[in-house]
């Protein structure tokens, strides 16, 4: 198949834009990125090209795969019965209200509240991390406490896209197995090819963290739990191991960051229809209010019992989402149980609670002891 | 009455970053702290978006990667520079918008002097983005020397 010279060349030029704008203007690159992406479609006419599909999958999967290495295990454990409240509410009261909210106002299927309703209940790791380091809060307890919440409703939300179409097989058992035996095996494997064959150009550690994602993410979707769901739970497993070498994770992180990630948000922006933004203004406003006090009536209480210093802060905090959240919506597109104008609802809605919670957040940033 | 001591020079920020630039703007401040007996006050900042930040923007090892190399370039040039001189030096590690950054720290220890390095930009440039040292000389309530 021929592949279409002016998407492609403009794409590339735009994700080269938008990369020195998010630079220049210190904004976040994700966002222009699904900013351009709707330009791109809306008014230059550009259309989704199958290897850009394949990009955007890839770089989903290799996003969601970095979400979980990204986890920090000993920082789970050490706060483990905090964290575990607080992210646990973050996850379950905004699924609740979000879905209550979209039954009373529209009338979407149950598949599609559910998979806009997963999409903004989670919490951008991202978000969180740079505002606590922003104002120099990131070596207190209580922000060790609000990052570990942030990891565990981000591993609910990833469990809880298998609620969206629940099945299972045999492969199901495989992955599971294959699992076990990664936790295992995967620091001695990783070991033993960076010993025999690191550190060249052919970048064989690299290849192998690919392929090892690409592998799993297969069994996992056909045994029912969807790709990013493997990706992710290898990502956990890889959190592990994955810090012990230091050029790792940021080469990682580089191809994926480079060319993955930048084709999967200007695709998203290329599924966003504006007249359907703009028709649908007041359910977007509803959902991120819904999304924000389902977040409070969750979170506060807890949040006032172990981060008392900054209950409203971490409230605000834990109500951000971004990149996790616009995957889990992007599934839900993929998957056919968002048409395109609930899909570009939800992720409008998604960016929109990266923003305004965080702006809200940082009126209420605790004072250092 | 003011006196001419009233308008010394008690503390200074200078703002570096790990290019051999910032060796030039380490002498002047050293220069000027000598002559005044001032405290100095070395800071680095690793930026960060302004608004909100996705996982491309900020990455947990790389803020570490960062922070490390600010941490050797500071330590490099209180070595050269600094050492053996009887003069009192902080070194930090900031996190945000530079601008932003070195205008709170210069106000939060009431700092007499900010000096720091500037970047050569076009005039449209400039009109479009400003640039870290126009943004601190423009919003500084303390002096701001940019060494070149």
């Amino acid at each position: 198949m021929a592949v279409d010279l002016y998407s492609t060349a403009l794409i590339a030029l735009v994700v080269v834009i938008t990369g020195i704008l998010s630079i220049r203007l210190r904004i976040s690159s994700s966002i222009l990125e699904v900013g351009a992406g709707v330009i791109l479609g809306s008014f230059m006419g550009v259309q989704i090209e199958p290897w850009l599909d394949f990009l955007a999958t890839y770089g989903g999967l290799m996003l969601t795969f970095l979400a979980g290495a990204e986890v920090d295990l000993y920082l789970l454990r050490k706060s483990a019965k905090p964290s575990f409240t607080i992210g646990t509410m973050a996850f379950i009261a905004p699924l609740i209200g979000e879905m209550i909210f979209l039954s009373v106002f529209t009338d979407w299927t149950l598949f599609a509240r559910l998979a806009a309703s997963l999409a903004l209940t989670t919490t951008s790791v991202a978000v969180v991390y740079a505002v606590l380091l922003e104002y120099e809060l990131i070596d207190l307890k209580a922000s060790r406490l609000i990052i570990a919440a942030t990891f565990v409703n981000d591993i609910l939300t990833l469990i809880g896209i298998n609620l969206i179409s629940p099945s299972f097989n045999l492969f199901t058992v495989a992955f599971l197995l294959i699992i076990a035996f990664m936790i295992l095996a995967l620091p001695k494997i990783l070991d033993y090819l960076i010993e025999s064959y690191g550190k060249r150009a052919i970048e064989l550690e690299l290849r192998f963290i690919f392929a090892a994602m690409l592998g799993v993410s297969f069994i996992a979707d056909v045994g029912k739990l969807h790709a990013v769901f493997g990706a992710f739970v290898l990502g956990l497993v890889f959190a592990n191991c994955i810090h012990s070498y230091d050029d790792l994770l940021p080469k990682t992180r580089s191809v994926t960051f480079s060319l993955l990630s930048p084709a999967f948000f200007v695709r998203a922006g290329l599924l966003i229809s504006l007249p359907a933004v703009a028709q649908n203004i007041m359910l977007i406003i509803g959902l991120l209010a819904a999304k924000m006090i389902a977040k409070f009536a969750g979170t506060y209480y807890f949040n006032k019992k172990w981060i008392p210093e900054a209950p409203i802060f971490s409230t605000m905090l834990l109500s951000t989402g971004l990149t996790v959240g616009t995957i889990v919506a992007t599934l839900g597109r993929d998957l056919g149980f968002l048409d395109q104008i609930q899909f570009s609802v939800a992720v409008t809605v998604v960016i929109l609670s990266a923003i305004i919670p965080t702006l809200i957040a940082k009126r209420f940033v605790p004072r250092k002891a | 009455m003011e006196s001419i001591e009233d308008y010394g020079i008690k503390r200074i920020v200078v703002a570096v970053d790990t290019t051999d630039y910032s060796r030039m703007v380490i002498a002047r401040a050293v220069a000027i702290a000598v002559a005044f007996s001032a405290e100095t006050h070395i800071i680095s900042v690793v930026q960060l978006p302004r608004l909100v930040a996705s996982e491309a923007d900020v990455g947990i090892q790389e803020v570490r990667i960062d922070e490390k190399q600010y941490a050797e370039h500071q330590k490099s040039l209180i070595d050269e520079f600094l050492l053996g001189r009887d003069l009192p030096v902080e070194a930090h590690i900031l996190h945000g918008d530079p601008s932003g950054k070195i205008l709170e720290y210069a106000n939060d220890i009431g700092a007499d002097l900010i000096i720091m390095g500037s970047k050569a930009y076009g005039k449209v440039h400039r009109l479009l983005l400003g640039g870290v040292s126009e943004d601190v000389v423009r919003n500084a309530k303390c002096s701001v020397m940019i060494a070149r």
